[in-house]
C-alpha cells in the first residue's frame, strides 16, 4: 500500500553496521604538515577522522579524502595537497532529508534502498521554497547511549515556504557503495503538514537510546 | 525516533513557539520508562513502579511550561537582535559567523533554569555537570537555529529585489 512507514531502512542497517558505508562524523579542524604531498604528518588529532572523510583548508585540492590512517600523527590523502597545508577541516559523509508529497504512488520504509524511489515514482515534495533533493543535514557525531549507537542531525527549517508534505526520507549524497543516494531511514509525519510562505521546522527527537533518529541496539 | 514538525505561516517562528520546542527538548531529559511493567512482580511492587512513573510524567508536564516561560524572553531577544543585525548590517550580516554571544548569554539562560529542578525528584539528576553540558547544547542549538532562520528569511526576500543597477 501507498505511502511511508517510520522505520529505518534494511539496506542501511546491513551497509552502516558491517560494510561501513556511512560516516556521520561532524565537522572539526585539526593541524598536519606536508607539501604538496599525500602523506600528511604531525597531525594533531585522529578524533572524528575516519577513512573517506572528506576534507578542506588551504592548499587542500578539491575532493580529497582520508585514503589510509597511517600512525596516530600521519594520514594518507587521496589528492596531494597543492602547497603547505595548515588547518584542515574534516566532515563525515553528505547527508540529506528529502520531504514526500501528500498521496505519494510508491512505498517507503524498511524496503527502501535509495533516494531515487522517491523521484522514480515522482513523489518528492515541490513547492515555494523547497529545493528538489532536499535539504544538506549537519551531522553530529555519533555516540554510545545506554548500549545503542546514536547519532543525530542539527534542526533543520525551510522558510519563506509553502507546500504541503507527508513524510520524509533521510539519505546519504555520498556514494561509498554500488548505490548512488542510499536510503538511511524514513519518517511518517502522522499526517499532512502544510506550509503556506511560512517557516517549516523539523525538530529532531532527543539523541537518547530511546529517542535518536538513527540508532542501532 | 520522530522528528517534531514546527509550522508558522506567513513568517518566521514566534519566540513562544522556539521557547515551546527548546522546553520540550528539556524535560525529555527526564526519562521515563514505558515498557509494561513485569506482571511477574508482587502487586505491590507494580504498584509502585506505576506510581513513580506517573509522579515522573507530572512533574514533566509541570515544568515544562515553567522552563518555556523563562526561555520566551530569550528567544525572542535572539530572534529580534539577529533582525537588528540584518538591519544593519544588510547581506554582510549572511556571512557573518552564527554566534548566539550575539543576543544571549547561554550560561546566563542555563541559571534561570536550573532553579526549576530544585526541590524535585530530578533535582539530583539536573545538578550534575554532564547534564548542565547538555542542556548547554541544547539551548546554543536552538538560539541558532532561530538565528538561522531569520537570516534565510532575509536572504529570501532579498531574491526578490532587482540586481543593482551598474
Amino acid at each position: 500500500m501507498a505511502g511511508t512507514t517510520t522505520a529505518v531502512c534494511n539496506s542501511f542497517k546491513r551497509d552502516a553496521t558491517f560494510s561501513g558505508l556511512h560516516r556521520f562524523n561532524q565537522s572539526r579542524t585539526f593541524t598536519a604538515t606536508g607539501v604538496s604531498t599525500q602523506t600528511w604528518t604531525s597531525v594533531s588529532a585522529l578524533t572524528g577522522l575516519a577513512v573517506g572523510c572528506f576534507l578542506s583548508g588551504s592548499n587542500v585540492a578539491a575532493g580529497t579524502r582520508v585514503a589510509d590512517i597511517l600512525s596516530s600523527t600521519s594520514i594518507f590523502v587521496s589528492k596531494a595537497s597543492t602547497g603547505a597545508i595548515g588547518t584542515v577541516t574534516s566532515v563525515g559523509d553528505i547527508f540529506k532529508l528529502a520531504l514526500i508529497k501528500v498521496g505519494p504512488t510508491g512505498t517507503y520504509g524498511a524496503a527502501s534502498t535509495t533516494y531515487a524511489d522517491i523521484t522514480g515514482n515522482s513523489d518528492e515534495v515541490s513547492g515555494t521554497g523547497y529545493t528538489a533533493t532536499g535539504i544538506a543535514l549537519t551531522n553530529v557525531d555519533p555516540s554510545i547511549s545506554t548500549n545503542t549507537a546514536i547519532t543525530d542531525f542539527a534542526d533543520v527549517s525551510w522558510t519563506s515556504a509553502s507546500f504541503s508534505t507527508t513524510a520524509c526520507m533521510i539519505y546519504n549524497t555520498t556514494q561509498n557503495g554500488p548505490l548512488a543516494t542510499p536510503a538511511c531511514s524514513t519518517h511518517d509525519f502522522g499526517g499532512t503538514q502544510t506550509v503556506t510562505a511560512g517557516t517549516f521546522s523539523l525538530v529532531f527527537p532527543t539523541p537518547d537510546a530511546s529517542n535518536a533518529i538513527l540508532r542501532v541496539a | 525516533m520522530q522528528p517534531r514538525i514546527m509550522i508558522t505561516n506567513g513568517g518566521t517562528h514566534p519566540p513562544e513557539k522556539h521557547a515551546d520546542t527548546t522546553a520540550w527538548k528539556i524535560v525529555d531529559l527526564i526519562r521515563v520508562p514505558e515498557t509494561p511493567v513485569d506482571p511477574a512482580l508482587p502487586e505491590e511492587d507494580r504498584l509502585a513502579i506505576e506510581t513513580n512513573r506517573e509522579a515522573m510524567r507530572q512533574l514533566k508536564a509541570t515544568i515544562e511550561p515553567q522552563i518555556a516561560a523563562v526561555l520566551v524572553k530569550h528567544h525572542g531577544a535572539v530572534q529580534h537582535g539577529e533582525r537588528g543585525k540584518l538591519k544593519d548590517h544588510g547581506h554582510d550580516r549572511l556571512t557573518h559567523d552564527l554566534d548566539v554571544a550575539d543576543h544571549v548569554d547561554v550560561d546566563a539562560v542555563l541559571a534561570e533554569v536550573n532553579p526549576l529542578f530544585a526541590g524535585t525528584s530530578v533535582a539530583v539528576h539536573f545538578a550534575k555537570a554532564e547534564v548542565h553540558e547538555r542542556l548547554r547544547d541544547i539551548l546554543n542549538d536552538d538560539f541558532t537555529h532561530a538565528m538561522k532562520i531569520e537570516r534565510s528569511t532575509h536572504a529570501d526576500a532579498s531574491k526578490s529585489l532587482a540586481p543593482a543597477k551598474v
